[in-house]
């Protein structure tokens, strides 16, 4: 449709990869094939093509780039009312970690073909890294730090954020104390002593 | 009966295919011929064939890179300085090994996606619980261990993510970055989850 808006055509876009979705969860990766995407997006093979004209990897990357905004956006928006940094990091630590765990697409991505998020990872990496430390930062300087340190520790507890969220290892991101116990000692602990 | 010295030759040939030709390209038959052996010979050795081989070629990098930790933070008296010295052998272990890079080069996502949620989850618990004896000097067991898996994630997060503020193989780069983040950390770890460190510090 040549005469599509930009909005319109975002719409078609988002619906597709919603489809993709939904057909992944349905059937899985490996066997959710271009007429599964179409047939869940309602609409037709050729206008998958058309916005997506390298068909299913072009599709697999586009959604794990959508999901990935979206994760960001629903993070945002937890935390936007938090004051102190400490409830900052608490809240969006549960909250990123939820949305991991309940996101089924990146379970099933990631048992299947764990390798199709690399691309975007290796990307995201470093913008992502930068973004969460921005975010930080004002954070970190209303909490006592120096600020010739506020961008140094943004930039390490924004490394540390993002590993814990992936992999939480010893903790549970489900249980609050546990929460509190990680972010008043290994992640804000050096903030506490008034460093 | 396949030997100890057998089993040896072939994970180190293995190494050295991993290195010079990567990981996808590395046949049974290359493993055999670079550890100067027959087929039959490297069976009996390793009966599961290439993924069992793989397996243990982990499992003794793995031992390597902990070995050389360990030898460089047992040269320290104290937390910080074993801290420092373990992240700077773990990086060097890191950098300078050509099998690791050659993976890096060839096919990424076989090594990151060990990097990122429940795998890396799984890795965390192997590398931690192996790396805590090295910090029981300073920490009790439960202390060591926490203490054992941030430093884990400080070294992943820098080694896949260079900063432009820490270079991990310059020891008083990473000596200021424990002595601000990292130490803070562990410290306050150790102490509001009572289990407050009672050996020297």
């Amino acid at each position: 449709m040549s005469g599509a808006t930009g909005t319109a055509r975002e719409e078609v876009r988002e619906r597709i990869l919603t489809g993709t979705s939904r057909a992944i969860c349905a059937h899985g990766v490996r066997r959710t094939s271009l007429e599964e995407i179409a047939r869940e997006a309602g609409c037709s093979r050729a206008t998958v093509y058309r916005h997506f004209p390298g068909g299913r990897d072009q599709l697999l990357e586009a959604l794990v780039a959508f999901e990935y905004r979206r994760f960001f956006v629903r993070l945002g928006r937890a935390v936007e009312d938090a004051t102190t940094l400490e409830e900052v990091v608490e809240r969006g630590l549960m909250v990123a970690h939820r949305a991991v765990v309940e996101l089924e697409v990146l379970q099933i991505v990631l048992r299947e073909q764990p390798e199709l998020l690399e691309p975007t990872l290796v990307r995201t990496g470093r913008p992502m890294l930068r973004a969460i430390a921005e975010f930080l930062a004002p954070y970190i300087a209303a909490d006592s730090v120096r600020p010739a340190e506020v961008a140094a520790y943004a930039e390490f507890l924004a490394r540390m954020v993002l590993s814990y969220i992936s992999s939480p290892g010893r903790f549970d991101l489900d249980d609050r104390a546990s929460v509190r116990d990680l972010v008043r000692g290994e992640l804000l602990g050096g903030l506490a002593r008034g460093a | 009966m396949a030997s100890t010295a057998t089993r040896a030759r072939v994970v180190d040939a293995a190494l050295a295919c991993l290195a010079t030709d990567g990981l996808r390209r590395t046949t049974v038959d290359d493993i055999a011929a670079a550890a100067g052996i027959s087929r039959a010979t490297l069976y009996r050795a390793f009966p599961g064939g290439r993924e069992t081989i793989l397996a243990a070629v982990v499992d003794d990098q793995t031992d390597r890179l902990l070995g050389a930790v360990g030898a460089a933070s047992d040269a320290s008296d104290d937390l910080r300085g074993a801290l420092v010295a373990g992240l700077v052998a773990a990086a060097a272990f890191v950098i300078g090994h050509r099998a690791v890079e050659r993976l890096m080069f060839d096919e990424p996502a076989t090594l990151l996606t060990h990097l990122e949620f429940e795998r890396f989850d799984r890795v965390l618990a192997t590398l931690s619980s192996r790396a805590a004896p090295l910090l029981a000097r300073f920490l009790d067991a439960a202390a060591a261990e926490r203490a054992a898996e941030f430093a884990t994630r400080v070294a992943v997060s820098y080694l896949l993510q260079p900063s432009d503020e820490v270079d991990l193989l310059e020891p008083a780069e990473v000596a200021r970055l424990v002595d601000r983040f990292v130490l803070p950390g562990v410290e306050a770890a150790a102490t509001s989850g009572e289990t407050i460190s009672t050996k020297l510090s």
